[in-house]
């Protein structure tokens, strides 16, 4: 080392650290002087052990070096340092900062409503909040409309973030390249935006998937389905694996127009014979309702995915018709201008279950709102039919209705299951995703102070049902109508405490949102 | 007045703040009063009678009658925010008993130390020659102690760093336990971390020689201190443990100014709690840093309120580069500063940073509010810089979220709080257009939260 100079220092302290490395028992310690004031220092350090020679001028030229210390400036431009748009949403108040912490660590169900309502306040969140945020992004969509320009400024710099900001970027690229799970997330983001192009890339590679992988395809392949699907998913049936084969037939049987549609139908339309009544001045005639089932074993069903055994509780050749049923078109039967009559008729036969399940499944697969209507108004006004296993189907049913329709079927439900202990009950109440009124908020509100004082535990069902659907759909407002918690009976005070705050926190979030 | 976000941080732990927010509701307390600056209320436990509580915001300080260890306790933090969130609610009333008790007590209480203070710095206080020979015998202690670490330093250097490297845990922690029999507790916390730099990973090498360095320094700076100019002495005996006593700085020289409490960081070292606060001084443009301890679970200093403004007398102890202080005096209560004190440019505060590097050569953190600066991601680190092609400062790799600084900064410069430790400056605050926000004591939640909030 002989001028000082940074490089110089540098490599001084290097030769230093080196031989400390190894110990002044093996390795001699190198000269070290320089110019100058270091220079003069450097040669204040008289000890003759060579250890202690090491050990004071790793003193002195480590002050040297950590007094010294310059970093480098960066070079070049780097879109950390261009500014991001001044037009923006304004953020989020310091309160509901707060809200949306509270949020984030301790009532994660709360952040679709959140963003829903910040999103029509046309307000973003608070920079602090982004980065949190932007993790929760891949799970829940509604995060997107609260970033504001900043969030998405904030996006762009990281790969990972920017695919939240334009999924569809790429997509192709991830599905020739990406994981499993991945791929799948492509594929469905695909179908969403354009149909064909994600059914195209996988009619060229669907040959050499593997089978877990063909099963997932083609159940994602269900986003954006259209009979432009319908020629491939035929094919598919013919796959070696049976949960590949019942996948693509589940879809088909979504479309009214397949060739499985009208395979099913003619299997399925002589099994049922309708015969409405008849009123007429003298008498009256019942409706009749005659029910063949299906022949047991037939392999030709077996390829357009009915499975005997699938529908537990059901008989198989019960079974057999519950799922020809569902994948008939509902417009072929010829009873379907006497469909609330037909419903009634078959909820009080041997064979409602199948019936019901059945017409349940077409409803909801074909999109039909009248049948799910009816469908439902039959099932929660017949009391003693035999229609368990049903409830499953009744979920997806309810969502096909606009939110008038959904509640008055929800107050019937409350009014004929006051303890909300119903599989059907709560079946319907979890597909309730709309806004619900205050005369349904208040209906089931009532219902759960009825319960909690009565019962002297909740049922683990019931009590699921609270923290995860009522306590998030319930108005807020009613949190004021509530009175004291000791009105809310002895018993389960926890449970009535968590419902309680948490309407009282959904009204504090929304009503700081609107503040202005 | 605080704001909220300045109640919540001085909550003991998570669950004590999210008790107090829950209390935090007007309608939940009873005789709710103010005067002065006194708040206080009742509010219903678990126990029979109502809990009475009460808080003088000057300090803050707070009592309640409820039975917890915590401190400040979810009843007293629920006052806290009642009074933050909805001051209406709490009307100017006549302090019941129990409050002017508190008070009085408190007073007393505050009456007693300063005489004990003024007693000892009369040399009025415990025995005089006791002293001196509890003193005398504790330095002998130090130096047969520091003896023996220079002989084991020397060996260290002899076999070498990669064998030292090799050594178990115990090499080190024995070597320091003898340093804390021998009453020099300062030494043996940096011998202990010595053992930590060694498995550091990458660059340990550079890192223990020049740690090893300084603690030869510190070593042989002690056995020659007599002959050591006052304020080098004074960093010598502060690095190696020797507490100097609180009335000996208090009856030092003042320096009264409007202090800005910048930021603050909290450290535990073995079953130490070490709080460091940092303010500037408005018209004197010093950096001081109080100190708080707690041992175990014992309640830390709320006294000093990150984002607050607070005139006060200061006493310095004595260094070469005079960094730590005590709160002589308050004069008045903390406020809401108008305007942050102006920062400093990247390369004068590095420049500061070696003048007092140079002077206390032990000097573990320097305090730096630097702006305007923009924060950036270079390679794998997190940097500062100037904007333009000026100076630039690394960020300590300990603060983990450099993607919030960006999203705070927007592309736009900032004025930043930290520390200069060394490994690069660990952000404690950040003021960016109209708010300052400080980094987030919480396990989960944002790192860095709003400091003002939307106090009234």
């Amino acid at each position: 080392m002989t001028t000082g100079s940074r490089e110089d220092v540098r490599a001084g302290w290097d030769r230093l650290v080196a031989s400390a490395v190894l110990g002044t028992a093996r390795a001699p310690l190198p000269p070290l002087d320089a110019d100058g004031e270091l220079g003069r220092l450097l040669s204040l350090v008289t000890e003759s052990d060579p250890a202690e020679r090491v050990l004071s001028f790793g003193a002195l030229l480590g002050q040297y070096r950590r007094a010294g210390f310059v970093a480098p400036p960066p070079i070049g431009a780097s879109p950390h340092s261009t500014p991001a748009p001044e037009a923006d949403l304004p953020p989020c108040s310091p309160r509901a900062t707060r809200h949306v912490t509270q949020i984030l660590t301790e009532r994660p169900l709360l952040l679709p409503e959140w963003c829903r309502a910040a999103a029509s306040e046309r307000v973003r969140v608070s920079d602090e909040l982004l980065v949190l945020l932007l993790a929760r992004a891949p799970t829940e969509p509604l995060v997107s409309s609260v970033l504001g320009a900043r969030g998405e400024w904030l996006a762009r710099q990281q790969p990972e973030w920017a695919r939240v900001l334009d999924p569809t970027a790429d997509l192709e690229q991830v599905w020739h390249t990406g994981q499993r799970a991945e791929r799948l997330r492509a594929l469905r983001l695909l179908r969403a935006g354009e149909p064909e192009r994600g059914l195209s890339l996988v009619t060229a590679t669907f040959a050499e998937e593997s089978p877990e992988n063909r099963e997932s395809i083609i159940v994602a392949l269900s986003a954006g389905l259209s009979m432009a699907d319908e020629p491939f998913l035929e094919q598919v049936l013919g796959d070696r694996r049976k949960a590949v084969r019942r996948a693509a037939a589940s879809l088909l049987s979504r479309l009214p127009e397949s060739r499985l549609a009208a395979r099913a139908a003619a299997r399925a339309l002589p099994l049922l014979e309708f015969v409405p009544g008849k009123s007429s001045f003298f008498r009256k005639k019942k409706p009749e309702l005659v029910v063949r089932l299906p022949e047991k074993h037939d392999p030709e069903l077996e390829r357009d995915g009915v499975e005997p055994k699938r529908d537990s509780g059901l008989g198989e050749r019960a079974a057999i018709l519950a799922q020809l049923i569902a994948a008939t078109p509902l417009s072929a039967w010829p009873f379907s201008s006497e469909v609330e009559e037909l419903i009634s008729t078959a909820l009080a036969t041997e064979w409602s279950q199948a019936l019901i399940l059945g017409f349940l499944r077409a409803a909801g697969g074909q999109r039909r709102q009248d049948w799910a209507e009816a469908l439902l108004s039959g099932c929660l006004g017949a009391a003693d039919a035999r229609i368990e296993g049903c409830h499953a189907e009744m979920g997806p049913a309810l969502a096909l209705l606009e939110p008038r329709a959904r509640e008055a079927l929800l107050l019937r439900a409350v009014e004929i299951d006051p303890s909300l202990e119903r599989e059907q009950t709560r079946a319907l109440f979890d597909a309730a995703d709309h806004a619900w009124s205050m005369e349904l908020s208040r209906a089931v509100f009532t219902a759960l102070k009825r319960i909690c004082k009565r019962e002297p535990v909740v049922s683990w069902a019931v009590q699921n049902a609270v923290r995860d659907v009522y306590a998030l759909r319930l108005l807020p407002s009613l949190h004021a109508d509530a009175g004291e918690i000791a009105t809310w009976g002895e018993n389960n005070q926890k449970l009535v405490e968590d419902l309680l705050s948490t309407l009282r926190f959904r009204g504090e979030m929304l009503a700081e949102l609107t503040r202005r | 007045m605080l704001s909220v976000e300045q109640v919540l941080g001085l909550a003991p732990d998570a669950s004590a703040a999210k008790a107090g927010q829950s209390l935090g509701k007007a309608n939940k307390w009873s005789r709710l009063g103010r005067a002065d600056e006194v708040v206080w209320g009742e509010i219903q436990g678990s126990g029979s009678t109502p809990y009475q509580v009460r808080v003088d915001v000057s300090e803050p300080a707070f009592k309640c009658s409820c039975p917890s260890r915590k401190f400040p306790c979810k009843h007293a933090l629920g006052l806290m925010l009642v009074l933050a969130e909805n001051s209406g609610a709490v009307a100017v009333a006549d302090q019941p008993a129990w409050v002017s008790e508190w008070l009085s007590s408190r007073a007393a209480t505050a009456q007693r130390k300063a005489t004990r203070a003024e007693a000892k710095a009369e040399g009025k206080g415990p025995d005089p020659e006791a002293q001196a020979k509890r003193a005398a015998d504790r330095d002998a202690r130090i130096r047969d102690g520091l003896d023996e670490t220079r002989v084991w330093l020397r060996d260290l250097v002899r076999s070498g760093l990669a064998q030292a490297q090799a050594q178990p845990g115990a090499f080190w922690e024995r070597a320091a336990a003898r340093l804390v029999d021998a009453q020099a507790p300062g030494v043996a916390r940096r011998v202990r971390e010595l053992g930590e730099i060694a498995v550091s990973g990458e660059g340990w090498q550079s890192r223990l020689l020049a740690a090893l360095g300084r603690l030869h320094l510190l070593v042989e700076g002690y056995a020659r201190l007599d002959a050591l100019p006052p304020e080098l002495a004074a960093d010598v005996r502060s690095a190696v443990g020797l507490v100097t006593p609180q009335e000996e700085v208090l009856s030092g020289p003042k320096l009264r100014d409007r202090w800005t409490v910048l930021g603050q960081c909290v450290e535990v070292d073995d079953k130490l709690t070490v709080q460091r606060t940092w303010l500037l001084g408005e018209a004197s443009r010093r950096p001081a840093l109080v100190l708080s301890y707690a041992v175990g679970k014992q309640p830390l200093d709320r006294s000093l309120v990150v984002g607050t403004l607070i005139e006060a007398e200061l006493a310095f102890y004595r260094s070469g580069a005079p960094l730590r202080a005590l709160v002589a005096a308050r004069l008045g209560s903390p406020g809401r500063p108008t305007t942050l004190p102006a920062p400093w440019e990247l390369g004068v505060a590095r420049r500061d940073q070696a003048q007092a590097v140079a002077k206390n050569p032990w000097l573990e953190q320097w305090p730096m509010w630097v702006g305007p600066v923009m924060p950036r991601l270079h390679g794998e680190q997190w940097i500062v810089h100037a904007e333009g092609a000026g100076e630039a400062l690394p960020l300590d790799p300990r603060f983990d979220d450099g993607w919030s600084l960006l999203a705070i900064a927007g592309g736009r410069p900032i004025r930043l709080f930290g520390e200069w430790t060394l490994d690069g400056l660990l952000p404690l605050g950040v003021a960016c257009e109209r708010r300052y926000l400080t980094v987030s004591r919480a396990e989960t939640g944002p790192t860095l939260i709003e400091a003002l909030g939307d106090a009234a």
